[in-house]
């Protein structure tokens, strides 16, 4: 509320609409978690490689590779019957994030690069990646503008209601936190995650390699990253161009921080951050600046909850 | 002089101290003694202000305290130096004229140059020693000063101990080993659970006195059995590892271990120890040849970098080598049940005093924490063991139930690399002594029945 009238915006009026853009009305839940299913999976992706103390910025550059790996399937199996293709497509987008996630682990083990420094720089180089392809391999041949071939109706993810624009991605993106809440809680991979994140070199001393942990926890980060990107490409953009990329992959950070990198908390934050969005877009519409407002909301939620978190680690031990 | 009067501390639920009483006279050494969580170090915190008492008063007068704590507070990036002008920072500008630490020239010559991280635990220890000293302070406290040095390394600590005290400097001394204690003291005083016992002469005290005090009872310890020696499990072949610097600490080193034999390796810290044990236990690389069981136990030198995960729970520390508990895993599953189990047996069996197994192991005392260490390595029922300092920081009930362990686990045909600073625990213990000097390995297999009985 301070924020809104801070930017001089009219304080009732804006709530009135971030909330029936978001849980107020049945429409407004639907775009809630039409949002919300993309950030879940790069939420999950993101927490995974925090888990295990790789600090991966680059869940944008590995959502936007995904998608180029999607459009690349597409254009590749383009005769393949369409439930296989579907299949193809989330597979390649999951497999073009690993990849370029395991570009930042193998700088890192191999030449000592900081993975935050590397994910965030190559978070430009898929950007630029994915303009030369619209512009250049991938290019429809219809007219001149820079995208991809749209994909057939019959590829895409089924539609959940024929009002809204939900769609089976959110199906996928909760079978993934079910397999995750179930890993987590039962295998014995997920401690050793966990301990590789919290003392690399107790680890190590127990005979487990923190490298491989880590390198495998940054291709599924990846992964995940990558078939959020794919399910958006089969769900909702249906087309590759320089807009494909919404900042799934950076709010992701926020979600799996304030989901304290947990899959139920990432559910539930991702849920809230999805509203968030759904319901600042209808801001949007009514008030000038509505839409970015709630940047500057989100970015005081995380940096509050920071200086929340902040003094347990220096907490001194007897 | 200094005196702390009816000084209570609680943490949460647990009385750290219930009130303690403490003169300190000038020229004198003033030994502190008690078991694991018997509330040494809180009384030493709050003695230098680190934390408040909850009742009860500290009365300095006009003293100045140094205090050098169990574990580290260099910050290792930093060389010597760097670390004193930090320490010593009068006002924003760091003061960059070099210290003058004249004991340095006088003792030990300690490296003032490179980073004290990559320096040994042991030569970490006496750096800090003699930073506190170049404060120039009235009353020193060592917080268990002797745990990783060796005789000679101790000797020249009381040396320095001694020549402080007839300085008028007040030294306080925490120490596990009694007979430390005994020698360089003039009064002791005995804490159990928080509670002061007493406070003795050390010229009328004896170990057997100071024992009963601290437990109520005196503790035997047990005797090694007579095992047979079998084939050799563990070799190396022209071992060569070196240190985080680069620089070769062991050079070419060639030795094997048999089935049940206790490999006990002493010598001055910082002469390759470590880098040997780091290397058998495989988390260091090495060239030559190593060949041992898969399934090796380690319990590291350092345990707040390579024992303890501080951020997790006592649960998860004692069950950090999980995949290597067939007992406790199904294929890549956790057996739950089992695990909440075998933690709480474990927990009552090496005596780790904690609020529960979900406790964060941070939050223990040292002492406990190896227990913890030692708790999770005899869990794993190692086909070879490398154990450096293993009792470091236990009282000597918990000392003498760790060599217990290692006893037991040689009887059963494991063979043991046991590195220590302690000549005490190298003789007690090892069927094979050894010593490292400079990267160089001398094997007196001769001594293995002669000399201890």
């Amino acid at each position: 509320m301070a924020v809104l009238a801070v930017f001089g915006l009219p304080v009732g009026s804006s709530l009135t609409s971030l909330w029936n853009g978001s849980f107020g009305t049945p429409l407004g839940w639907s775009r809630s978690l039409v949002k919300a299913s993309p950030l879940l999976l790069c939420g999950l992706g993101i927490g995974i490689a925090w888990k295990a103390g790789v600090f991966n910025i680059g869940g944008e550059g590995q959502f936007v590779v995904g998608g180029l790996f999607g459009g690349i399937a597409l254009a590749v199996f383009r005769g393949a019957p369409p439930f296989v293709l579907t299949v193809l497509i989330l597979l390649s987008a999951a497999m073009g994030g690993a990849l370029f996630a395991g570009i930042a682990s193998w700088m890192h083990q191999k030449r000592g690069v900081s993975v935050v420094i590397s994910t965030i720089l190559l978070n430009f180089v898929a950007v630029q990646l994915l303009l030369f392809a619209v512009q250049g391999p991938l290019k429809q041949t219809r007219d001149s503008l820079p995208q991809s071939e749209t994909v057939p109706e019959a590829v895409r993810l089924a539609r959940l209601s024929p009002q809204s624009d939900l769609h089976a991605g959110l199906l996928i993106a909760l079978a993934t936190l079910v397999a995750l809440i179930i890993w987590n809680r039962y295998s014995v991979a997920a401690k050793e995650l966990a301990l590789v994140g919290s003392a690399p070199r107790v680890a190590r001393a127990n005979g487990i390699s923190a490298e491989k942990i880590q390198r495998r926890a940054m291709a599924v980060s990846g992964a995940l990253c990558g078939l959020a990107a794919g399910t958006e490409y089969l769900g909702i953009n249906t087309v590759l161009d320089q807009g494909f990329s919404q900042q799934f992959g950076f709010l992701a950070i926020p979600v799996a921080l304030m989901g304290m990198l947990s899959p139920a908390g990432i559910a539930v934050s991702s849920l809230g951050f999805g509203a968030l969005y759904a319901g600042s877009q209808q801001m949007g519409r009514f008030e000038r600046g509505g839409d970015t407002v709630i940047f500057v909301v989100q970015a005081v939620l995380v940096i509050g909850l920071l200086i929340a978190n902040r003094p347990r680690a220096s907490e001194a031990s007897a | 002089m200094v005196a702390v009067k009816d000084v209570s501390k609680r943490y949460g639920s647990t009385v750290a101290l219930k009130s303690v009483s403490l003169q300190l006279k000038p020229s004198q050494v003033h030994g502190i003694v008690g078991g694991n969580g018997a509330g040494k170090s809180t009384l030493m915190r709050i003695l230098v202000g680190l934390e408040g008492p909850d009742s009860g008063s500290v009365d300095l007068a006009g003293a100045r305290v140094a205090m050098v704590h169990q574990h580290s507070s260099l910050v290792p990036a930093f060389t010597a130096e760097e670390n004193w002008q930090l320490m010593h920072a009068k006002s924003w500008i760091l003061d960059r004229s070099a210290p003058e630490i004249a004991l340095n020239e006088a003792l030990w010559k300690l490296p003032l140059n490179v980073p004290v991280g990559s320096l040994s635990v042991g030569v970490r220890q006496r750096l800090e020693i003699v930073l506190a000293l170049a404060a120039n302070p009235d009353v020193l406290v060592l917080d268990e000063p002797t745990s990783n040095l060796s005789a000679d390394e101790t000797s020249e600590l009381f040396e320095l101990i001694r020549g402080q005290r007839q300085n008028g400097r007040t030294v306080v001394l925490i120490a596990h080993k009694l007979a430390d204690v005994l020698a360089i003291a003039d009064e002791i005083t005995v804490l159990r659970q928080g509670e002061l016992v007493g406070t003795v002469l050390a010229a009328e005290s004896s170990a057997s006195e100071l024992a009963k005090m601290m437990l109520g009872e005196l503790q035997v310890d047990g005797t090694r059995p007579l095992t047979e020696l079998g084939l050799p499990v563990v070799r190396a072949e022209n071992l060569t590892v070196s240190g985080d610097d680069g620089r070769v600490r062991v050079a070419g080193v060639s030795f094997e271990i048999r089935a049940g034999e206790i490999f006990g390796i002493g010598g001055v810290d910082g002469n390759g120890q470590t880098e040997l044990a780091e290397a058998l236990a495989g988390v260091r690389p090495h060239s030559g040849r190593v060949e041992r069981p898969e399934n090796t136990g380690y319990v590291p030198a350092d345990r707040h970098t390579d024992g303890v995960a501080l951020e997790l729970s006592v649960a998860d520390n004692l069950t950090a080598n999980l995949a290597r508990r067939p007992d406790l895993k199904s294929g890549m599953w956790r057996k739950r049940a089992a695990i909440d189990e075998w933690t709480q047996s474990a927990i009552v069996k090496h005596g780790i005093k904690t609020k529960g197994p979900n406790e964060r192991a941070g939050a223990l005392s040292g002492g406990n924490q190896q227990k913890v260490v030692v708790g999770r390595v005899a869990g794993q029922n190692p086909e070879f063991l490398v154990a450096v300092n293993p009792t470091q920081g236990l009282d000597f009930a918990a000392a003498a139930a760790v060599h217990a362990e290692i006893r037991a686990l040689a009887g059963r045909g494991v063979p043991v690399l046991l590195i220590s600073t302690d000549d005490e625990e190298i003789d007690a213990l090892s069927t094979t002594r050894a010593f490292l000097f400079n990267g160089q390995l001398n094997t007196d297999r001769a001594q293995m029945f002669g000399g201890n009985p």
